[in-house]
């Protein structure tokens, strides 16, 4: 199972993506850094399928239509408690009632949310309704996990803690990852590969493999490899200026 | 039920204080009785009456509920047609604003020869003036879903009709409510001008053909009876799709939710 991005420009009014290549092996976490508005989300759902290229190619193999997509927002239904939210993909692909309601309560238990099922969204804090969206993601047993500056919306501690349950989750499940982001520290922390993007219309200007030990917690931040990394990432990105 | 206490007090004191001024006026001012009757003359007239009023708000109140029913189960349907494509809300659209713009009375006469006379042209009466906010708010609510749900719902393969009972119908909901409440005024007042021409006269008439035997009689004190009455029936029926609304949307409306 793996994912590959030939090259694909998509021409708008704007260019979004000029000739982006772009491989992903399965299992890798790859988070994709740039600058805000620069073709980033483009590049996500043309990935996901929403939107067609205008030239070149996406081939994404082996992942059997099992895609899932993190909005920078939760983007939850409203009228829907939390878990009725979470079990909806499976419901809109006609899984049966007893076996969504069981797969909503794991995925929820997963992102610590196993208390707020019965609420709704207005009762929740932006962290909790983000952990929902997260849920409602991981609810399909994704092999390719989208997000697209998930926790972006959040205060830094929440952040934070997001990101580091994320990495567990990708620890344990080893799903593809594709995360955008505009945070070199958020970039650093989760990937294991990080692709730098220039502002539109989008192009690859350089490539971090990110070289910290599998296990990864909030004590990895302060550490010297950590701020190697970042280090590293703030030079390619100098390079192309404005973040 | 303090709360209810506390919401009912005040539009009661000022509705006793009102009707005593008017009733002091009234009496101080001698005005005349076929130009402005008392309160007190009113309620009288409520009373001695009170078997053709009632039967004329039950009539009215059929004729106006019928219609609006026609027209909450119309009017959304023609909203889902009109959103679901471009081209059909370019066809179609500016022909139903001319429902706004039919003059009802006008028409009233056409309703008779097509319907005859009674609740029926009546209740098509309240459907006319009644529909078109609710076409108007089923569109505009429709047309509003947040683009990354629909785009959620396209990832997970969502049939056409998944995504309309889902996400865009619920979706529209609270807009679709406010369409309604307006609506539930305008279907009695639709009634009420719909029986001027198309009511039955005598022992089925309803509030508008009394209220139009009551001014030519000058019987102004029954008028009001009759007038009032219909605003009450119009409050009625309001305060029913308040009540749906909340029931509906009480959970996850900004509009609906209680005040803290």
């Amino acid at each position: 199972m793996w994912l590959e991005g030939v090259r694909r420009s998509f021409p708008g009014e704007v260019v979004a993506l000029e000739g982006v290549n772009l491989e992903v092996a399965a299992g890798e976490f790859v988070a994709i850094l740039g600058p805000s508005g620069c073709g980033k989300s483009t590049l996500l759902r043309l990935v996901a399928g929403l939107d067609p290229p205008q030239g070149g190619t996406v081939r994404v193999e082996g992942v059997d239509g099992r895609v899932a997509y993190v909005f920078q927002d939760a983007h939850l239904l409203p009228w829907r408690t939390v878990l009725a939210n979470v079990e909806l993909p499976l419901q809109l692909k006609g899984v049966p009632r007893a076996a969504r309601r069981q797969a909503a309560e794991a995925a929820l238990a997963q992102v610590g949310l196993g208390d707020a099922l019965d609420r709704f969204p207005a009762q929740l804090s932006g962290g909790m309704r983000m952990r929902a969206s997260l849920a409602r993601a991981l609810v399909t047993e994704p092999r390719l996990l989208l997000l697209d500056e998930p926790f972006a919306a959040l205060d830094e501690l929440t952040r934070s803690r997001l990101d580091e349950e994320l990495f567990d989750l990708w620890r344990r499940r080893r799903m593809t990852v594709l995360f955008v982001t505009h945070s070199l520290g958020e970039a650093a922390f989760l990937a294991q590969r990080v692709v730098v993007l220039s502002p539109r219309p989008a192009r690859v200007v350089g490539e971090v493999e990110v070289a910290l030990p599998e296990a990864r917690d909030a004590t990895l931040r302060t550490t010297a490899p950590f701020n190697e990394v970042v280090r590293q990432l703030q030079g390619v990105v100098q390079q192309w200026g404005k973040l | 039920m303090r709360q209810l206490l506390r919401n009912a007090f005040p539009p009661l004191v000022a509705f006793l204080a009102g009707n005593a001024l008017w009733e002091a006026l009234a009496h101080l001012l001698e005005v005349p009785l076929y130009l402005l009757p008392p309160p007190s003359r009113i309620a009288g007239a409520l009373l001695t009456h009170a078997g053709p009023l009632g039967r004329g708000v039950l009539l009215t109140g059929q004729a106006a509920l019928a219609g609006f029913a026609l027209a909450a189960t119309v009017g959304v349907a023609a909203g889902v047609l009109i959103a679901s494509a471009r081209w059909v809300q370019r066809a179609v659209y500016p022909f139903t604003v001319l429902l706004q713009t039919v003059p009802l009375v006008a028409i009233a006469p056409l309703l008779v020869v097509w319907f005859g006379y009674g609740v029926r042209p009546v209740a098509v009466a309240a459907f006319i003036v009644s529909v078109f906010p609710v076409i108007v708010n089923t569109v505009a609510g429709l047309r509003s879903v947040d683009p990354p749900l629909e785009d959620l719902f396209r990832l997970y393969g969502a049939s056409r009709w998944a995504r309309l009972f889902k996400l865009r119908l619920p979706w529209a909901l609270p807009s679709i409510f406010a369409g309604l409440k307006v609506a539930s005024g305008l279907a009695v007042i639709g009634a009420v001008v719909g029986e001027f021409v198309a009511s039955y006269a005598g022992e089925d008439a309803g509030l508008g053909m009394l209220a139009l035997t009551f001014a030519r009689e000058s019987h102004t004190d029954r008028l009001f009876a009759a007038v009032g009455l219909a605003s009450l029936l119009g409050l009625a029926l309001f305060a029913g799709v308040g009540a749906a609304a909340r029931l509906t949307l009480r959970h996850w409306h900004a509009s609906e939710q209680e005040e803290r």
